[in-house]
This record gives C-alpha cells, structure tokens and sequence, in this order.
C-alpha cells in the first residue's frame, strides 16, 4: 500500500491482498505522489526526477485461449460473465468476477451467435453447421437443441427467458421454448424472395424481442420486419439489408442498420420511418439508449456516432482508425462506450459533439 | 472523454450493472485468444481506488517541488 519507497521504485499496491499491481523505477527513492486530474495516473516524485504512471492498472480480469479465431462474443445482462465462441468448435463462458472458465462446449461447428439469458442462467449458441442450443452458463449442461438447414446467423431470449429466437441462412426464423426446445413459432422468408424474383436467399441475419416480449423484430438481406410473437403475424416492414436490430425499452421502436451503410429507426407497428443517418461503410452495430431518446451506431468507416432517434439529429462523432464493432449505454445513459479493431475502446458523453 | 488502450482489436464493449466499469473484450494472437478487461470510469472511482492503497499526501516542500503551477489541495481526503 506504499506509494513511496525508499528502494528506488514507486509501487501501487493491490488494497485486497497486497498484491503489486503496477511498478515504475527511479533512480532515487519516492517521496511524492500526486493525481491527474481524470485520475487515471499518478505523478511520483523523487528528489530528481517525476514520473507519471497509471494510478490504478487495469484488471486484466482473464483470458480465454481457443484453437482459432474468436467469432462471437456476448456479455451477460449484469456484466458478469461474458461467452465466446470461436472457429475451434467450442464456445465458453467466463466468470468476469471469479476469473474462470465455467462452462465449455463442444459444438459441431463454428460459432456464429451468442446470447445471454435475462437472467443470466443460460446462453444460447449457434452455429455454422445449422444448429442453436441452449445451455447452463455454469456447467454448460445442454438444455435445448434446434436444427436449421443452414448457418444460424442469431439468437435471442425472450425477456421472460422462457422462448429463445434463432434465425437462419435457410431462411427462416424459430421461436422454441427454451428448455426443452419445443417450437411454438416458425416464420418462413421465401415468400419476400419468391415475390421478387430474386434468385438469391433472404438470409435472416438478426433476431430481437421487444422488451415485453409481444414482438419479434427480425433483421435479413432484404428487409427489417416485426411480428407478433404469438401467432406471427407481420406488423411491420421496412426495406433495408439488416445485419443488427434492436428494440427501444417502451417496445415502440426499432433500430436497423447493415451493409448499406445506414442506420434507421421506424415505429414498431406500422413501420413508419422516423430517422435515418448515412454513414460512409457497413454498420456494424446499433444500441438505443436506456431512455429510447438517442441511438448510437458504429460503423467500418471508423466512425461511432449518436443521434437522436425521432428526427435523426446528429449530436456526436468519434473518429477511430479502424471499424467500430461494439457500443454500448451505460445504464444511467451518461455515457456511451465504442470499441474499436484499431485496439481502443472510447468513453464519451452522447451529446458531446465531437469531429 | 476517455480512450483505453488494448493489446488487440476490441470485439465487445459493456457497462457493468452499477455502472462504474468499462468490460472491454479483445481478441490477440492472431485473433485465437479473448481477453476482458475491466476499467474503473469515473475520476472520482479512480481516485477513491488509488487513495485507499496509498500512505500519505504531499507535504506543502513536496507539492511545491511536484506540482508548482497548482494550488495545494488535499488530494486523498482519508490520508495525513
């Protein structure tokens, strides 16, 4: 718990256990400490020289070695375990907390989905193969399992965590009882893809609940539409390539974003659309905020952006050197975070401008 | 407001429920292994974490020598 020695090193210690977790030497010993003013580091002084180093280091909470790369991750509701899965085959479930793995499977292919349940108690995992389970997140004890004809490209719980939505490259959507596996809805795409005239499939790429769980928003190749969970029938439907979909907390809007290069926003039922901003590549990702007023999204032009979700009022832009993956509202909404494949992870005010 | 740096590309980012942390996922060594890390986000949590490992604060000579464009403040309120 020093922060000043006399053995010519300045060392922070872990509070619990004393454990050292950050060291800095210099050439005489420390006899000062002062903070920065975001408190992220900490300047130590010795009779000649200051050195600045982070006041607390990070916890490296733990790590998970696969056999291939890394294709989904999912954080569980509170944070506290995270799964991921990978081209090895397996997926597996981190305890943030305790640092450990607590469930591993062995699955028939790689993994291209991942959810958690509200609860926390379960994931459900898909895969190249055309399979979705659902298993224990302690124990990985497997609880469900649902077979596709192709890629299953999504998952989701319903919010009471009874039913769990996958959706397939076969074009069609299931909504099974999560233990056990009964099915109790299937929506079929190839009618879109027969009206057309089109000769490619409409892959569904993104399944999402409304928060009270009455309807099922579904993201594919061609359009964004939302269904009644209880007996399916369509409420809306918007023409857009839809690789990410989500619902805001009142249920009364929906957000859709993809490989056109644009995020919108539309009312549930009906359709209407109230928002729409252009970005200059793919979107990967968009998040409304827990108040359902603003709608972060992320894109491989580099940039995160927030605005608002009636009107599409821009009120801030990051810039990143490469795509932006993932983002996220604090539950306060204060604050929003956007992570990045160029190694950084920004955390910024939703209206705060910004280039 | 803040930028953390990672030893590889960030595949997932979330809040924990109360709030207070960043858990960032990252993928490296060839994209084969996962890591989350877990940062502290407001000055003031972070303050808090480093005060209660440290010992004491700057003496008025210190401050003097450490921080001479600054007025002297208490910097960790629970330490001499």
């Amino acid at each position: 718990m020093a922060a000043g020695s006399q053995d010519k090193t300045a060392r922070v210690f872990d509070a619990v256990g004393g454990r050292e977790v950050s060291r800095l030497g210099f050439p005489e010993g420390i006899s000062a400490i002062a903070f920065s003013a975001d408190g992220r580091t900490v300047s130590a002084g010795s009779l000649s020289t200051v050195g600045v180093f982070e006041a607390v280091k990070r916890k490296e909470v733990s790590q998970l070695e696969f056999q291939d790369v890394v294709t989904a991750v999912a954080f569980s509701p509170d944070s506290r375990y995270i799964a991921a899965g990978s081209s090895d085959r397996t997926a597996r479930v981190l305890d943030t907390m305790g640092h450990r793995e607590v469930s591993r499977l062995k699955l028939e292919g790689s993994v291209s989905a991942l959810a958690f349940s509200p609860d926390g108690h379960y994931v459900a995992a898909g895969t190249s193969d055309g399979t979705a389970r659902v298993f224990e997140v302690v124990g990985g004890n497997e609880v469900s399992r649902l077979k596709f004809r192709d890629r299953v490209n999504a998952v989701d719980f319903a919010p009471n965590g009874r039913y769990v939505a996958a959706g397939s490259s076969d074009d069609t959507v299931r909504v099974c009882e999560a233990i056990g596996g009964k099915e109790v809805l299937r929506l079929e795409f190839h009618d879109v893809v027969k009206r057309l005239s089109l000769e490619s499939q409409d892959a569904v790429n993104d399944v999402a609940f409304s928060p009270d769980g009455r309807y099922l928003a579904v993201g594919s190749e061609l359009t964004v539409r939302v269904f009644e969970t209880a007996g399916g029938r369509e409420v809306s439907r918007v023409k857009a390539w839809a690789d990410e979909v989500a619902f805001t907390l009142d249920g009364r809007y929906v957000a859709a974003a993809g490989v056109d290069d644009m995020a919108l926003v539309f009312e549930a039922l009906g359709g209407k659309e109230v928002s729409r901003l252009k970005f200059q590549d793919s979107v990967n990702v968009v998040v409304f905020s827990p108040d359902g007023h603003y709608v972060a999204a992320g894109s491989d032009d580099g940039t995160a952006r927030v605005f608002e979700a009636k009107g599409g009022r821009k009120l801030s832009r990051l810039g990143f050197q490469h795509p932006v993956y993932s983002m996220a509202f604090s539950p306060d909404g204060r604050y929003v975070v956007a992570g990045s494949s160029d190694r950084t992870a920004s955390v910024f005010e939703p209206a705060g401008g910004g280039k | 407001m803040t930028r953390l740096r990672f030893q590889g590309p960030v595949f997932a980012v979330a809040f924990s429920a109360d709030g207070r942390y960043v858990e960032t996922a990252y993928i490296s060594a060839e994209n084969r292994d996962l890591s989350v890390a877990r940062d502290l986000l407001r000055p003031q949590d972070l303050i808090d974490e480093a005060c209660s490992r440290l010992t004491s604060n700057l003496t008025a000579e210190e401050w003097k020598r450490y921080m001479p464009s600054d007025k002297r403040r208490q910097t960790c309120p629970n330490l001499p």
